[in-house]
Order: C-alpha cells, then structure tokens, then sequence
C-alpha cells in the first residue's frame, strides 16, 4: 500500500479522535465544517492505512493485572529473527522493540502476579534458544501512559473548539 | 481509585471495547444480553473511575514521528516523584513508570527525529535535577504491540 500523505484534515480528524476516540461523526463533521460522509470515508482511509486505529484502552495496574515488566535482552545475532518470533507468540508479552544500543530487545510484559512472571522469566524465557541475557525491571506504578502523542494538538486551537 | 470492583459484565465490554473503540453501544448490548442504556451507563461509570478510554491511536512512524526511545534513569532517591512529575509534564514523553531493578524510572519518548532525541537527552534531561545515570535504547522495529490485555 502506497504510504498516506495525511493533509490538514486528516490530522484534525486525528487531533479529535484521539482525545475522544467515540465523538459521532456529526459532531466531527460540524466541528470541520464538512460532510458527515467525508469524515466516515476519512476515517476508514486512516485506519485501512493503518494510521490509526480507535479503542479503549485501561492501565493494567487498575485492572487486576499486577505485575507490569520491562525486559531488557541481549540476543546472539544469528537467533534474532527466531528470538523475536518466538517472544511475539508470548501472550504476556504486549509490546515489543528492536533497539539500538546496550541491548537488541526491549520487551513489555503484563501478567496477573509475580509468580507468573518467575515461569516467564525461569521457564518460557529459558527455552528460547539464543537469548544471552535479560534484565528486568518491575513497574511498581504508572504516571503516565497517553496515546496522543501525535503533535495534533494545535489542529483543534485553530478552529476554537474544545477537544 | 475507590475501591471499585469490576464484574464480569465490565470485564466484557471493555474486551470489545479494547477490540473496536467505536463499536456501537447497541452491538455490545446484544452481544453481552444486555440493555443498550445499561452498556451506555456502564462504558460512563468506567470511564468516570479512570479505568477505560476511549482513543484513536496513531502509528507514530505513519504520523511524522519517525524516532521512538524507551530510556531508562537513576535518580536521586528523595527526588523520585518529583522527577517523575516533571517527565510527565512534557509533550514528547508518552509513558513514565516507576520501576524496580538497573532504573528507577523507565520511559518512553516519541520525537519527529534523531535530532529531536539528542536535544531531549542533552538539553531537557539536563535541565531535570537529580537524573543521575540514563540508558537509552532507540527503537528500530516495533515487533508486536498489543494493547488489548484482558484482566
């Protein structure tokens, strides 16, 4: 798919859904001052680009999921591609980086207790071949966690409406 | 958080909700068995005690912000919240957490470029007292990221 080149109405569809990712499409159409068909086609453009896509999001911590990781790896090169493979089919595993510097992997892991997180470290994470090390850091609590990190904001001061 | 319990019937919405934000209350309600105007209720009352939102999410490498960093810190012990206050008050950091183990803080940071990065890491850090030691991992693929964990 050819990548979007996203205009000024894009990124204020952006801007709006991102602060309230249910607001009607009446409501956006009237806010931008065009029709409510433009913003449907609009929004479904965005998401079949896969540029965005709306859903609720909860902090684990409040959920009843307890324990929150960051894991740290070191993998031997010629494992990588098969590291990274086996680790995505980790259910706890809900978020996962390739990274430059003092290590290959950066992993965020979300389980129900400690216990759980001991099998993931000394019995999941020990059978995948080519791990070298890991580090890991406990999240004790989470100040911050946003999803509208997109620099849309000035997109909604312009016209003058609240997000 | 006051102490609010989340039954079987929260649990399920916020399942679809984490599924498809703008699924119709009225979907959800045949779904789940449920009233349309009980799913309305519920979705505000989760909403109202913080435990759900509703976003549109944006792939920072398709919106222009082509360089993503999760940076671990030491800090001085006595300034731990302090510092964390002062991380989460800027634009370019999108998640802030206090941590056990080689940091006491981990977060992540969305720039439009490498230059953006270096200015947060030399310039801004800087100007935070009490950052001691910082390590920083510079994203290069994200691998998998799902957000839509089930309690």
């Amino acid at each position: 798919m050819v990548p979007l080149v996203l205009d000024d109405l894009d990124k204020k569809i952006l801007a709006y859904l991102q602060q309230e990712g249910r607001m009607t499409f009446v409501t956006l159409a009237a806010y931008l001052g065009v029709s409510e068909g433009t913003i449907r086609k609009r929004v479904k453009r965005l998401e079949e680009h896969g540029v965005m896509k709306t859903m609720g999001v909860t902090d684990p911590l409040k959920m009843g999921l307890d324990t929150v990781a960051f894991i740290w790896f070191k993998v031997d090169r010629h494992y990588m591609d098969a590291v990274i493979e086996a680790l995505q089919a980790l259910e706890s595993v809900r978020y996962l980086v390739v990274t430059t510097g003092g290590h290959d992997l950066v992993a965020m892991v979300v389980l129900p207790n400690r216990t759980k997180l001991v099998t993931l470290l000394n019995e999941q994470l020990a059978n995948i071949e080519g791990i070298v090390s890991t580090e890991t850091s406990i999240v004790l609590q989470i100040h911050k966690q946003i999803y509208d990190w997109a620099p849309f904001g000035h997109y909604m001061e312009k016209d003058g409406v609240q997000g | 958080m006051s102490g609010f319990v989340l039954d079987q019937f929260d649990r399920d919405i916020i399942r679809l909700l984490q599924q498809d934000g703008r699924m119709p209350f009225l979907t959800i309600a045949h779904e789940l068995g449920l009233a349309e105007g009980t799913v309305r209720r519920r979705v505000g009352k989760l909403m109202d005690e913080g435990l759900l939102k509703i976003v549109g999410i944006a792939n920072p490498f398709k919106v222009g912000l082509q360089t993503v960093a999760i940076v671990g810190l030491k800090v001085d012990r006595g300034r731990l919240q302090p510092i964390a206050a002062e991380l989460s008050a800027l634009t370019e950091v999108r998640y802030v957490a206090l941590s056990t183990g080689n940091y006491d803080l981990v977060i992540e940071v969305v720039v439009a470029s490498n230059d953006e990065l270096l200015t947060f890491l030399v310039d801004t850090l800087r100007n935070i007292p009490g950052i001691n030691n910082t390590g920083t991992s510079v994203v290069l693929k994200v691998a998998k990221e799902d957000l839509a964990w089930e309690a």
